[in-house]
């Protein structure tokens, strides 16, 4: 896993640098009057750009599919989990309350009759 | 009878307070959740956006890269189609039957994660249950009715009147324990939660603001690319326009070239629009913005649970139910 992101992290930086340098030349060309070439230079830099993207994806489902990420996604989960179970106690509490209240207001009313 | 007058003003006063503080206005913690249930929402938001954008970008690269290919064929079912009995055959394809575009997760793992960590602000919001202004607004009122409930029990008990009287201040004050152990509760479950998830919420922030901000620079990139060779088209079409200027074009060359200069103006001018949102848009920003959202929530809930938060609970509380409770308060020493 981590050979293959290095490769493709390392493939990744060099199809960027390509796509620019490209780039430069269309600008070159351009400025040297020969749109044709500036066209066909620029559209090089767009299909490297297209693959850099690609790849991109690949890191970015590579890292997904890692132990980081699924450590994370399972924290989380249990964060979820937990917080369930707290608003069951929350609702637990309140119930505690109502059935305090009725037992204090039966107490309360044998002490009336008493 | 004077003393007897002292007792039940000092009871009622501490009731008031009490009741006040469990019952009536916001709680030191309310605002705090309520940032970061929008700082989630927004960040939740900008994650299905940007999910969508990285679907975006590889299509457009497949398509692009297919456009400029010229051995590339593509094919469509047109009988099959059209007969409506298979929907895959409307589905325009490479010549092999390759789809032009591959499908990516059906559920992209940023959204999954987001998705988690949405579920665990409701529940938040769930558990403290007085974030919305509708509930807000309900707690006022019962609030409102225990202090009027507590000011007839209080006048009844001075004029030595019915049962009824001191039932509904027994229930007054039974509601203001009740609210204050059920505060207590709510505050202990929060606090102990939120500290927990705070290291949690943080780590999240940070895979999903590397994650996605790598989207958005993927984005930017493979985007300024294609709209600068559009650019370059649209102006090496010029020529063509121009009848006898240096380049002869024949009348439908010339008609070519306008429409296709029409239609790629019309687009560059749309996907520059969303090229300069997403451009403007920091989605590192947000993720920072919900995990410090986060922090805040988990220092007014440990503030909230000291001797000083609980004063100034107490106080911010008493001040949002003020008028009503000074009135009771003025009418209980009048009664006194």
């Amino acid at each position: 896993m981590a050979d293959d992101l290095d490769t493709v992290n390392t493939h990744i930086e060099r199809l960027g640098d390509s796509a620019i340098n490209l780039q430069s030349l269309s600008a070159q060309a351009m400025r040297d009057g020969d749109p044709a070439k500036a066209q066909d230079l620029a559209t090089q830099a767009m299909l490297l750009m297209g693959k850099k993207a690609e790849l991109r994806a690949r890191r970015r489902d590579l890292e997904a599919t890692g132990e980081q990420w699924s450590n994370m996604l399972d924290k989380l989960d249990d964060l979820d989990q937990k917080a369930k179970r707290a608003k069951t106690h929350m609702h637990e509490a309140q119930d505690t309350v109502e059935a305090a209240k009725t037992v204090l207001g039966v107490v309360g009313k044998i002490l009336t009759v008493l | 009878m004077h003393r007897h007058g002292i007792a039940i003003s000092g009871a009622v006063l501490a009731a008031v307070l009490v009741l006040s503080g469990c019952a009536g206005g916001e709680n030191l913690y309310a605002r705090p959740l309520g940032d970061f249930e929008q700082a989630v929402q927004r960040t939740a938001t900008a994650t299905r956006i940007y999910s969508a954008l990285a679907r975006q970008d590889l299509n457009n690269a497949a398509i692009s890269a297919l456009a400029v290919n010229p051995d590339a064929t593509i094919s469509f079912d047109v009988t099959a189609c059209a007969k409506g009995q298979d929907a895959k055959a409307c589905k325009v394809v490479n010549s092999g039957g390759s789809p032009i575009v591959s499908n990516g997760p059906s559920i992209p793992p940023t959204v999954q994660m987001m998705s988690r960590i949405e579920t665990y602000a409701a529940l938040l919001a769930d558990i403290a249950g007085t974030v919305s202004e509708d509930e807000l607004q309900a707690r006022q009122k019962t609030a409102d009715s225990a202090l009027d409930k507590l000011q007839s029990g209080a006048a009844a008990l001075k004029a030595g009147q019915s049962k009824r009287g001191l039932k509904d201040f027994k229930g007054a004050a039974e509601d203001a324990l009740a609210g204050a152990y059920l505060q207590s509760q709510r505050r202990k479950l929060l606090t102990a939660l939120v500290k927990d998830a705070d290291p949690v919420i943080a780590a999240s922030s940070k895979m999903l603001a590397s994650t996605l901000g790598g989207v958005r620079e993927s984005y930017l990139e493979t985007q300024s690319f294609r709209l600068n060779l559009q650019v370059l088209n649209f102006n090496n079409l010029g020529p063509l326009l121009k009848a006898g200027g240096g380049v002869t074009a024949p009348a439908s060359a010339m008609a070519s070239a306008q429409v296709l200069r029409r239609e790629s103006l019309s687009r560059l001018v749309r996907e520059s629009g969303q090229l300069q949102s997403v451009a403007s848009m920091e989605i590192g920003a947000s993720f920072v913005d919900m995990a410090k959202a986060h922090a805040a929530l988990l220092q007014a809930l440990e503030f909230s649970g000291t001797d000083l938060g609980m004063l100034v609970e107490a106080i911010e509380n008493f001040r949002a139910t003020s008028a009503k409770a000074s009135n009771a308060l003025s009418t209980l020493q009048g009664m006194m």
